[in-house]
């Protein structure tokens, strides 16, 4: 147990929840800036072919029509979306042209219209005229691959700039699996889940006096000005990026969307444009989770359960252009070392080129695909040894100092021990797991584990900055620059601050959400808030302290080393007293008339070396109907190692989002992309399931803390983990009751009818 | 587009507006009344995000045009707070976690109103079949049902 701190650990209501209540929170799509004009893209209708001729002049005749763009109005520059690009020394793949004159899937922009009103919008993109050349297209990898295939970029004419790159291996696998008393390996699939925040992908661009004004709804704000200033050919001084409030996200806001479009728009027509996507616009137009299409594991254990060799080939079917594929892949392979000691690793990742929407990045980014494949395979292969999984877990799991996901990382915690166990008594394991059943509603348990990280160092750059400012009553402004998806992050910082000062959490005031105010920082991706941005706080706040200790201590005319701040008061230990509070001293600090005038700015930088991982167990208990194939989930439990929970009201909120994600991801959530042309049929919540408040079953989400040694008061992350499990430990579950292994996601009562009849053919 | 002059009472306010025949509920509200709050989503009785109380009852209004609300009240999530002082159903949102991003927040409130409206004393079950046509991706709705139950009970 971690002794109890003041701040830190309470239950705070979210810091914009009232706002959020009332109605008075402004997101992208409800702000209304005067004399605004309603954007609209003119799309193309082929998935592959030579954009010709565009013509657009009966469009900007068009009365009501301010502004008409498309290649010949923007600067031709290469680029891509994934602004993540500026996180490592050698970028990643760019391959994107606003308005390019080839299209590669439909819905690509072939031009764009800023009118009025959305009527005469809608009126203008039916009067550009455009010509194509259609060419062959490959929708799906087998066919992107095949002999012939058509070419979509030209630096890879095979379209697979990724072809089976081996990463990040150890040991000798063959050798090791020469000594494996059994072994489990098959090929499975996962989907290509969407995002699907409430708010459809909107932005807002204004230009004035050579300034470019941007309202976004991403994540890394600092890193899209630095894009937009670049696909707009302008100084990035002179990109300022806000973040009102984001109504969507879950990794959606870590990839461009419409912003470079609405750029163009707005540079021409002179007038703040509004860029919002129509919900069957943003399922075909804005990047989807990072989509691993298929996943080759072979794993071997020794007879007595010692993990022997991992092998893996993660396939990514990256879509049009590569944004997150690749990376995802990457992470999906890395995400995989951290959880299991094995004797030898060997993967490898590949990505390829298709017609239709890619991949960016969404919570968990191929750590829930990861986690499905290795956590089910591993089940199946334990179950050869007649070993308890559970206990299995309990043995083998790596332990601090052991290897982490990427090369000269180390685990600095681990929790995954109290995890099982909590979580095995909570389900009720011993007297539910392995029971035969008979009939046709067959019940069972399910378990799976996991080890993440707060946030994606060393291997990408996470550098954030916090700046803390003080008021003469001794409250402050805390600058800091996080998506502002309503995870939490903003009160979680203030708490860790006003942790440092002693003082109340209300005292701290958060000031987020515009570049030109606030200092650098990546912004949220890879649960990284808490942890990186939360060391920045606690180095600014502890600075601040300092000052604060130096100031009292020529003021009372103590030795400094004799100073201690307790509960917001600054008292001497030689002299108890004698005393100063925060209040006191800060009024000092500004409205002083000795010429010691002197406002306390505490500004810290970090760039975090350690990955801090968290870890978690997942349980399931599923009932599953053997004549209709319909799985409903009994209980669901999340047991996450979060080191020390910030805020445990908000730590269990994202916890138990991430579970209808993750059931979601399991069980109903089945993006069809059509073979014909590439379009995402799945392109609204009429035919794309994810749940509602009645399919949520009973669930919980627990916490242990037990500290890591190099978090913010011993915090790990949360945002991501809580939805890696789900697919996983319901497919073992299953497994459990009715003796099937579902290898492809969603397990849809389709898959699991058809693998039980299977198996009764079989028998 | 032919236009209507119209009367609404928005929130217990009479405002005098033309509407467009063809302009849907949503559209007057936010954008020739200028009311925040009501959120636009997927513009087809998807979502439930648009909702809003039209004579108490909550209705989608993406699908009801503007002038079917002609005359009658309509209630949106201005409408519940009376001044600073939230309603039971807001704080306790605010109490119980049950706001994330808040894109789905005016709509779950004001479903839950017409939800307690008819029922003040739901079960769980109740609550969570009452809520479904709204659909919220960050919280898995386990804060919102326990947030609407503390409002039922005791929290008015």
């Amino acid at each position: 147990m971690l002794d109890p701190l003041s701040v830190v650990g309470q239950r705070k209501p979210l810091a914009e929840s009232h706002q959020k209540t009332i109605g008075r929170a402004d997101y992208c799509s409800t702000l209304r800036l005067p004399g605004m004009l309603v954007g609209k893209v003119l799309r193309s209708p082929h998935a592959h072919a030579l954009v010709t001729k565009v013509d657009y002049s009966k469009a900007e005749a068009l009365p009501g029509v301010k502004a008409v763009v498309s290649s010949q109005d923007v600067p031709r520059k290469l680029f891509t979306w994934n602004i993540m690009t500026y996180q490592l020394p050698g970028g990643e793949i760019n391959d994107m042209y606003l308005f390019d004159s080839k299209v590669r899937q439909v819905g690509d922009p072939v031009a764009a219209v800023a009118a009025v009103d959305e009527p005469t919008a809608r009126r203008a993109l039916d009067l550009i005229e455009v010509e194509y050349e259609p060419l062959p297209a490959a929708f799906t990898i087998d066919e992107a691959t095949k002999e012939g295939a058509p070419t979509l970029h030209d630096f890879a004419p095979d379209n697979t700039p990724v072809p089976g790159v081996p990463v990040f291996c150890y040991g000798d696998a063959a050798a090791a699996f020469a000594e494996a008393a059994v072994t489990a390996e098959g090929w499975y699939s996962t989907s290509k889940q969407v995002q699907c925040g409430m708010e459809n992908a909107c932005c807002i661009a204004d230009y004035q006096h050579g300034r470019l004004t941007v309202w976004s709804q991403i994540q890394l704000p600092h890193m899209a000005k630095r894009m937009l200033a670049h696909v707009m050919d302008l100084p990035e001084g002179n990109v300022r990026l806000i973040q009102p409030y984001a109504g969507c996200g879950f990794g959606a806001g870590t990839d461009l969307h419409g912003e470079p479009v609405c750029c163009a728009l707005a540079m021409k027509a002179g007038a703040p444009v509004q860029l919002w996507y129509t919900r069957d616009e943003d399922f075909n137009n804005r990047v989807t989770r990072e989509h691993i299409a298929k996943v080759y594991m072979k794993v071997g254990l020794a007879a007595d359960g010692a993990p022997k060799a991992l092998e893996a080939h993660f396939i990514g079917d990256a879509g049009s252009y590569m944004c997150k594929t690749a990376s995802g892949c990457g992470v999906s392979l890395a995400s995989n070392i951290t959880e299991y000691d094995w004797e030898a690793m060997d993967q490898k990742i590949s990505a390829t080129y298709t017609n239709h929407i890619g991949g960016g990045a969404m919570r968990g980014f191929g750590g829930p695909q990861s986690s499905f494949v290795r956590e089910t395979i591993v089940d199946e292969a334990v179950a050869k040894l007649g070993i308890d999984p559970v206990e299995w877990r309990l043995k083998y799991h790596r332990r601090v100092g052991g290897l982490g996901w990427f090369p000269s990382t180390q685990i600095t915690s681990v929790g995954v021990e109290e995890c099982l166990r909590v979580g095995a008594e909570r389900i009720g394991w011993k007297e539910k797991w392995n029971k035969p059943q008979t009939g046709t509603k067959r019940r069972g348990v399910g378990v799976a584990c996991m080890a993440w990280l707060s946030g994606a160092q060393p291997m990408l750059m996470e550098h954030s900055n916090a700046t803390l400012k003080f008021n003469a009553d001794g409250s402050a402004t805390l600058v800091v620059s996080p998506g502002r998806n309503g995870q939490g992050i903003e009160g979680a910082l203030a708490q860790v601050a006003a942790e440092v000062l002693t003082i109340p959490y209300e005292k701290i005031n958060v000031l987020a959400g515009d570049t030109d105010v606030t200092g650098f920082d990546i912004g949220t991706h890879a649960s990284r808030g808490a942890y990186c941005i939360g060391k920045a706080v606690l180095s600014a706040a502890t600075k601040a302290k300092e000052e604060f200790l130096q100031r009292a201590a020529e003021k009372m005319e103590e030795p400094l080393a004799a100073l201690e701040l307790r509960d917001g008061q600054i008292v001497s230990t030689a002299n108890p007293d004698k005393s100063m509070s925060i209040e006191e001293t800060a009024l000092d600090l500004i409205y002083t008339f000795n010429k010691d005038c002197h406002q306390i700015v505490a500004h810290a930088t970090v760039e975090p070396n350690d990955f801090a991982p968290p870890w978690q167990a997942g349980f399931a208990e599923v009932e599953v109907d053997t004549e209709t194939g319909v799985v409903e989930i009994l209980k669901w439990i999340t047991v996450h190692d979060i080191g020390r929970a910030i805020n445990p009201m908000t730590v269990e909120g994202q916890l138990e989002g991430s579970t209808a994600q993750g059931l979601g991801f399991a069980l109903w959530e089945d993006p069809i992309i059509s073979e014909t042309n590439g379009y995402m049929v799945t392109d609204g919540f009429d035919k794309y399931k994810i749940p509602s408040s009645a399919d949520m079953p009973e669930n919980e989400a627990l916490l242990v803390e037990l500290g890591d040694p190099t978090g913010p008061f011993g915090a790990k992350s949360v945002g991501e983990s809580g939805m890696f499990l789900q697919a996983p430990a319901v497919a073992n579950a299953i497994y459990d009751a009715v003796g099937i292994r579902l290898r492809d996601l969603p397990m849809t009562p389709e898959r699991v009818l058809a693998a039980i009849q299977t198996k009764d053919a079989e028998a | 587009m032919k236009q209507t002059p119209a009367t609404f009472y928005v929130n217990g306010v009479r405002r005098d507006v033309l509407v467009d025949a063809n302009a849907l509920l949503f559209e007057v509200l936010s954008d020739d009344l200028g009311v925040s709050g009501v959120h636009r989503s997927c513009d087809r009785g998807d979502c439930g995000i648009c909702t809003v109380l039209v004579d108490g009852e909550p209705i989608l209004s993406c699908l009801m045009l503007a002038i079917e609300a002609c005359d009658r009240q309509i209630t949106t999530v201005q409408g519940l707070a009376k001044g600073s002082q939230l309603h039971p159903l807001q704080r306790a949102f605010v109490e119980k976690g049950a706001v994330q991003c808040g894109y789905c927040t005016p709509a779950m409130l004001l479903t839950a109103k017409a939800l307690l409206d008819h029922n003040p004393t739901p079960t769980e079950q109740d609550v969570k079949n009452g809520l479904s046509g709204t659909l919220c991706r960050c919280t898995g709705y386990k804060k919102i049902v326990e947030a609407v139950l503390a409002a039922s009970n005791g929290g008015e």
